[in-house]
């Protein structure tokens, strides 16, 4: 499972009528089966390089491999098979009439038998729960219901790497929620290798490895504790302050001395306990 | 200028097979100069509600007061142009809205509209410019240019240019990353503190509520459940539970602390600020 | 036999009926021919007009009656199905039959999303001071443009980010796809082509007769 499966090297892009490049000399691994947050504030570059992976925009210099593969014009297709993204806004990707036309979408472009595509459908919007939802049309959804289609419609054509693209950021907290538990499931029991583009501290607290884009430029790529360390800096990245960085911060200010590495609340807590027990 | 809805019931499509009560039996008020946070979930009516404030929407029966105006079913519309100028609804994504050629012409429409001369009204959208924080030189600039935070910062110059007593904010951060959420909110505080506009949130973030409301409306499926201060809302963790909200995190991190048994709270701290001074004051004293 | 109610069918004709008077007296009272019955100036009430304007009427209500029918009846997609399909033979002179069909049940699809859109919009506008549907006409179309132009800007912006979602899809024009949404001819399809059929017959027997 060690094996990479994407790999990007010396990657830079610009937009045409923009001065600055978007995405500037970026290197980049990803095994199989990790899951991967990019952070970065808006404007940073961060769906340009998922764009790019996907073979959506063409780089300036540099290469993309995915399982191996280089991407170019001729095995873009076959690329893309390996890739399943979800977008920021739930009603601009939904193309069928209803959820399981939308689903099967993706299955109708690859040319899939009919009979296999009814299977698929089906076990893919089982596996988001909406199955009950399956001849509902777009308009009767809620926006997580929305997402949730997205990625059945994902799931349906069976990626390798599933890339979310801010599919959270327009839903309400209790959507935002179902979409992260479906996420973890799916790197964690199927095995999907999970790039996960995010502004939200709890979904990029889950990631294995996070990875914070500045102004196109790679600036860290730790784990979630390394970089969380950062504290107050993270919001400049477009990551909101960890609370307990926040809570630290202000027990500072009462001369008490605080732990200089990142804590997670359940941590916050125990030091807390252990602290008040010494008295 | 406070707002009150009396007995106010609202129904979508009266009389078709789609009819829908979104509005139940609603008493409340937003008193003058306050900073009310709505909240409730998705579907709950808080839209329908909003509607209500500048007249968009009539109650189909009760009646809503606002600017000394009394809005019932049967007001004509041509009464309600007047309010519109009273309560500054800022919708959801709101540079949705935006369609002039230039930046100051989009602040200037509204003032415009209620009958301020161009020169007027290009002098309001100018001050209102610089009021949200946008810079001189995007001013004679396409609105459509912008970024996706200064699209939004000139939709809210364009409520804000026509002097509202009561601004209205339907979730005004979404879509926006963290840091232009708290500037954005910090923005709101300074108008409320500054130019005394009583302020309408509608938010899920209940930590914005924490932070900055000092009154809470609670929906639920077109009824109001709870109208108080934050603090009186945030009281009871079972109660929100089973209305399926969320408390502020420094709200849940204070009951976590409890459960050890090591930490005690007299009141339950709603900011990380409160919670870090009650904290400390626990570690002062020793604990329990 | 549709399952639709009778009233269902005059609330069709309703939005309609100025149209239909207007359209059904300028034939009684302008035609000429047949039998005079009553003149006053260019005015004049004839058998012939009578006749054409009854004829006039009919068609007019049997065409709401039939286009009720078909869209009470028929989702959409189903005639852009129907479409798609007897558009077929002009796939031999390289028409794009499919991508219409798909372009048509996209257009469908944000129909709901658009009519929302607009509803945010106007909602948005009348809170900036517009009165949509009030004033002199010149107000009128004026009081449109806030409400066309963020319309488009919206629509262009969809139609970008819905363009990128299937290609990240795997769309790439309709060679080669699978269809998931098809359609069975059932006996009772058998049953509609024999009696309009039979209909036909019988009408153009009736008309030679």
């Amino acid at each position: 499972m060690e094996e990479p499966i994407i790999e990007i090297s010396d990657l830079s892009f610009k937009y045409p009528q923009q001065k600055r490049e978007a995405l500037s000399h970026l290197d980049l691994t990803v095994t199989s089966g990790e899951w991967v947050a990019v952070i970065g504030h808006n404007g940073s570059g961060k769906s340009t390089l998922a764009k790019l992976v996907d073979g959506l925009l063409v780089p300036e210099t540099g290469t993309v491999k995915i399982a191996g593969v280089s991407l170019t014009s001729e095995t873009l297709w076959d690329i893309r098979k390996n890739i399943g993204m979800v977008f920021q806004n739930p009603d601009n990707q939904f193309v069928g009439a209803n959820v399981e036309e939308d689903v099967a979408f993706g299955l109708e472009n690859q040319g899939v038998p009919r009979e296999q595509m009814i299977e698929r459908v089906r076990s893919a919007l089982e596996s988001v729960g909406m199955w009950d939802f399956a001849q509902h049309e777009p308009a009767r959804l809620s926006g997580g219901q929305k997402q949730r289609v997205a990625l059945a419609g994902v799931i349906a054509l069976r990626p390798k790497i599933i890339i979310m693209d801010e599919a959270t950021s327009m839903l309400d907290p209790e959507g935002r929620k179902e979409i992260i538990q479906l996420i973890k499931n799916l790197n964690q029991k199927n095995g999907f290798t999970v790039i996960s583009i995010t502004h939200d501290i709890e979904e990029a607290s889950l990631a294995e490895r996070v990875v914070v884009i500045d102004d196109g430029v790679l600036v860290q790529n730790d784990k979630p504790e390394n970089v969380f360390q950062r504290g107050a800096a993270l919001i400049e990245s477009g990551l909101d302050i960890p609370f307990s960085e926040k809570l630290k911060n202000e027990i500072k200010n009462y001369g008490i001395e605080v732990p200089q590495e990142y804590l997670t609340e359940k941590g916050m807590v125990d030091w807390l306990c252990q602290f008040i027990s010494k008295k | 200028m406070s707002i009150h809805f009396e007995k106010v019931n609202y129904i979508y499509q009266a009389g078709t097979p789609f009819e829908h009560q979104a509005l139940k039996n609603v008493t409340v008020s937003i008193p003058k100069g306050s900073y009310t946070a709505i909240i409730g979930h998705t579907g709950s009516g808080k839209s329908t509600l909003l509607q209500h404030l500048n007249g968009l929407l009539k109650p189909s029966s009760g009646h809503v007061t606002v600017a000394d105006k009394e809005i019932t079913s049967t007001t004509k519309n041509k009464e309600l142009g007047e309010l519109r100028k009273h309560v500054g609804i800022v919708f959801q994504f709101p540079e949705a809205q935006l369609f002039e050629e230039t930046v100051v012409k989009d602040i200037a429409f509204a003032p415009k509209n209620f009958g301020k001369t161009q020169e007027e009204a290009e002098k309001i959208a100018i001050e209102m410019a610089d009021l949200v924080g946008l810079p001189d030189n995007i001013l004679n600039g396409s609105p459509f240019e912008l970024s996706g935070g200064q699209m939004r910062r000139v939709a809210i110059a364009g409520i804000l240019a026509m002097k509202p007593d009561v601004l209205v904010l339907d979730e005004p951060t979404a879509g926006l990353d963290p840091k232009g959420r708290l500037e954005m909110m910090q923005m709101f505080e300074k108008l409320h503190q500054r130019q005394q506009l009583t302020i309408v949130l509608v938010t899920h973030q209940m930590d914005d509520v924490a932070n900055y409301a000092s009154h809470t409306i609670v929906l639920e499926k077109g009824e109001v459940i709870a109208a108080a201060p934050p603090k009186e809302v945030f009281k009871n963790p079972q109660w929100l539970l089973e209305h399926h909200l969320a408390l502020p995190k420094a709200t849940k991190f204070a009951y976590e602390l409890q459960k050890t048994g090591k930490f005690s709270f007299d009141k339950m701290p709603l900011t990380e600020k409160d919670l870090a001074a009650a904290i400390a004051n626990s570690l002062k004293r020793g604990g329990n | 036999m549709s399952g639709v109610s009778f009233s269902f069918f005059l609330k069709g004709v309703r939005p309609l009926i100025w149209l239909i008077l207007f359209t059904v007296l300028l034939q009684v009272f302008f035609s000429r021919g047949g039998t005079v019955y009553w003149q006053f100036g260019p005015l004049s009430l004839t058998s012939s007009g009578v006749i054409n304007g009854s004829y006039v009427f009919c068609r007019f209500v049997l065409i709401i009656f039939m286009s009720t029918l078909l869209t009470l009846t028929t989702a959409p997609l189903e005639i852009a199905d129907a479409m798609e399909s007897l558009m077929g033979p002009l796939k031999k002179i390289k028409v794009p039959v499919y991508e219409i069909s798909l372009m048509l049940s996209i257009a469908l699809r944000f129909v709901p999303t658009l009519m929302d859109e607009t509803e945010k919009i106007m909602n948005a506008q009348r809170s900036r001071g517009v009165n949509f549907g009030e004033g002199s006409i010149v107000q009128q179309i004026k009081s449109v443009i806030p409400l066309l132009i963020p319309l488009f800007v919206s629509s262009f912006n969809r139609a970008e980010d819905l363009a990128t979602a299937m290609e990240a899809r795997g769309y790439r024009g309709g060679e080669g796809r699978t269809k998931y949404r098809v359609h069975f001819w059932r006996l009772n399809d058998t049953l509609a082509c024999v009696v309009f059929a039979f209909l036909t017959v019988i009408l153009l027997g009736l008309r030679n007769w």
